[in-house]
């Protein structure tokens, strides 16, 4: 009989929220949390602790390609993350059989500094390989990614989407038994996300254990053999791949998103997503490809004149820019609406982004009042297909908040001036 | 063959599971100490020359000042006498000084990659003893320069000068002790950073290390031996090198008892602070 090679028992995190006080215009909110580490209750649950995942109990076995669904904030990636160590858990138990290779919020921790050739080789270490095996792992790696030319050169002089090519062929490549992948497929051009989605399918024949994180329901259709869906920190559903992603796709599409929290709130923001060329959901954007920023809310009071703003922040420091939906907004009884921001192409840059959404109202002469809460959602833009987009031959990427398409004119200066 | 069980509880793991887990991953320091140089030294025009300026600059000032404007007398020449002391001395600060941002530059790669988080603060120490070691060549440099000049060298070497090592090894657990959980305590609080600065500076001058010990009231000598744990390793460091004084051996061994006591509080504090860190990132 084969044993599970992921076994989750009543798996929980919890997150302390700091209150937010101020005094004399100092943040002391992580004072608390030095006091009770000081204190030595290093586990202890205050009351105003998040759940963001409850009692999980789950089963993956070897060759198993686990699909792991669920809206944006739900517990997908503290789950690969609990899986992968970086945090640990509040409560509950996990064994794991095998070595673990990870992808999670699409980095490896590689250092720009170093070349492709070290970075492997640091990675490959960490992953727990032997030197030896590192070193014979360098060159399946290099080849999968199609990099092999670069292999001496520091990792931030190779063309813009080198960095996560070489970390998708380096967790794969690792010979892991397990593999936890957090929308690795939500980058890089068709061909290259092909060669990926045949490699994670091969899991049945290598006999690896993936657990896959996506916002893409074609990928996940395509490649899982089993789907797990998350909902609110616990697992909604499990079960064969078609049924439990026309569940999730049902819920999310029709609307009947619940309103069991909070029914006083005016309004509620139920879901902040991003969406493809295609309004297929994505887990990250493509510099030289449309797309949208897709807020559902529902006005759970009459309302009248509501508006959706959207602002993109660069760190939580520089403010790139806010959008504000024209539509008004009106409800006499509980109402669920959707808006999307597009999002043209080739205009954000390079970069991680984050993107703050909120409604608001007029009410009265002045600035509008935000009405409910706000959400956020963070999201890396990629540029995988250089060649395509405006940077052609210019394959380095450029610094700045946003990279557009603009419009040079260029004549001899002779003759401006006849 | 059946592969490696990995267990994840929310109960943390014992004390040697995690030493041993240490040795596992040790591939990884020289990584983490490069990194971290790159940081501490990032954005700077002189980049890693100032591993040598640094110490050379408060060298030269307090030559300066204690040789040219306030003369003391000291046992040997006085640049001798600072360095020696100063070499002992910053073999702890330099660590103090920097060690309070380890933890928040190496935020990114917490989110990203298990390794134990202990091997942070033993990858910055790699980095302090470099700069311990430029230290110690400024020294020898020095004695030759007064060797060649002066015919006297003022060292005397034989076995007694092994004194040294256990003074520089308790400056170095003291530094390693006290950098190791300020940077704990700095992932919740940022003021320590900066307060590090003035902490060390404060204790730089209750050491006897611009001035010889025997320039306080006799009374108050053994006070200065006892509560400051950075006295008797620098009062033996100058009996090691060059014999002046005596050697205060057993004020050397209460020195070694309260660093140990303090190295094993702050890697109690880290070890329990660990789980902990990930969250607050």
């Amino acid at each position: 009989m084969t044993q599970p090679s992921v076994s989750i028992r009543g798996l929980s995190k919890a997150y302390a929220i700091a209150p937010k006080a101020k005094i004399a215009g100092v943040d002391h909110g992580q004072l608390g949390a030095l006091k009770s580490l000081l204190a030595g209750r290093p586990n202890a649950r205050a009351t105003n602790d998040v759940l963001a995942l409850q009692n999980i109990d789950l089963d993956v076995m070897p060759g198993e390609v686990l699909g792991v669904i669920g809206r944006n904030g739900a517990g997908k990636s503290t789950l690969l993350k609990l899986l992968a160590r970086v945090i640990d858990p509040s409560a509950g138990r996990v064994e794991l059989r095998g070595r673990v290779a990870s992808l999670l919020e699409l980095g490896l921790g590689f250092a720009p500094e170093l070349t492709l050739r070290e970075n492997i080789r640091l990675y490959a270490r960490l992953s727990g390989l032997g030197l030896r095996e590192a070193i014979k792992a360098e060159d399946r790696i290099l080849e999968f990614a199609e990099l092999t030319e670069f292999r001496d050169l520091a990792l931030e002089k190779c063309p813009s989407g080198a960095f996560i090519r070489l970390a998708f062929s380096a967790m794969v490549n690792m010979q892991a038994d397990i593999i936890l992948a957090d929308e690795v497929l939500a980058v890089g051009d068709s061909a290259y996300r092909h060669a990926c989605e045949e490699r994670i399918r091969n899991a049945p024949i290598t006999g690896e254990t993936i657990l896959f994180v996506s916002h893409d329901m074609n990928a996940i259709r395509r490649i899982c053999t089993r789907v797990v869906w998350i909902d609110h920190g616990a697992v909604r559903m499990t079960g064969d791949t078609g049924s439990v992603v026309s569940a999730y796709e049902t819920e999310l599409l029709g609307g009947a998103l619940d309103d069991e929290h909070d029914a006083n709130a005016p309004c509620r923001i139920l879901d902040l997503r991003l969406l493809g060329d295609d309004h297929a959901p994505v887990g990250a954007l493509q510099m030289e490809a449309p797309a949208y920023i897709d807020c559902a809310f529902r006005l759970a009071q009459p309302t009248s004149a509501a508006t959706v703003e959207m602002q993109l922040w660069r760190g939580s420091k520089l403010h790139v820019l806010t959008a504000l939906c024209p539509e008004r907004f009106n409800a006499t009884r509980p109402t669920t609406f959707r808006t999307a921001l597009k999002i043209p192409a080739d205009f954000l840059n390079e970069a991680e982004y984050i993107v703050k959404c909120r409604v608001l109202q007029r009410q009265g002469p002045g600035e509008p009042d935000s009405i409910g809460d706000e959400q956020s959602l963070t999201f890396q833009v990629f540029n995988t297909s250089p060649e395509r987009s405006v940077w052609a031959d210019w394959r380095w990427g450029r610094a700045g908040l946003i990279a557009p398409r603009l419009d040079w004119s260029a004549t001899p200066a002779e003759q401006t001036y006849s | 063959m059946s592969p490696p069980v990995t267990v994840i509880e929310a109960r943390p793991r014992s004390v040697w599971a995690r030493l041993g887990a240490l040795w596992k991953q040790r591939a990884f320091i020289p990584f983490l100490a490069r990194e971290i140089a790159m940081k501490k030294f990032r954005g700077t025009v002189l980049g890693f020359w100032w591993l040598i300026v640094r110490p050379l600059l408060p060298t030269a000032i307090a030559v300066f000042v204690f040789t040219q404007i306030v003369p003391l007398t000291t046992p040997v020449p006085y640049a001798l006498f600072y360095l020696c002391g100063f070499l002992v001395w910053n073999a702890m600060a330099a660590a103090v000084v920097f060690m309070p941002r380890t933890l928040l530059w190496m935020s990114g790669i917490m989110r990203k990659t298990y390794f134990p988080r202990l091997l942070i603060p033993i990858a910055a120490m790699g980095v302090a003893l470099i700069e311990f070691l430029v230290v110690a060549v400024i020294l020898l440099i020095v004695i030759g320069a007064y060797w060649i000049g002066t015919g006297d060298a003022y060292v005397v070497l034989d076995l007694q000068t092994l004194w040294l090592i256990p003074a520089i090894a308790i400056a170095l657990c003291l530094g390693f002790a006290i950098g190791m959980a300020s940077s704990v305590i700095a992932v919740f609080v940022r003021d320590i950073v900066f307060s590090m600065g003035y902490f060390t500076q404060a204790w730089f001058f209750v050491t006897p290390l611009l001035y010889p010990l025997t320039t306080l009231p006799a009374p108050m000598q053994p006070y200065f031996l006892a509560l400051n744990p950075m006295t008797a390793p620098l009062e033996t460091a100058r009996w090691a090198l060059f014999r002046t004084g005596e050697l205060p051996a057993f004020w050397l061994g209460v020195s070694a008892i309260e660093t140990g006591i303090i190295l094993l509080l702050s890697i109690a504090f880290f070890l329990r602070a660990e789980t902990r860190l990930a969250d607050a990132m």
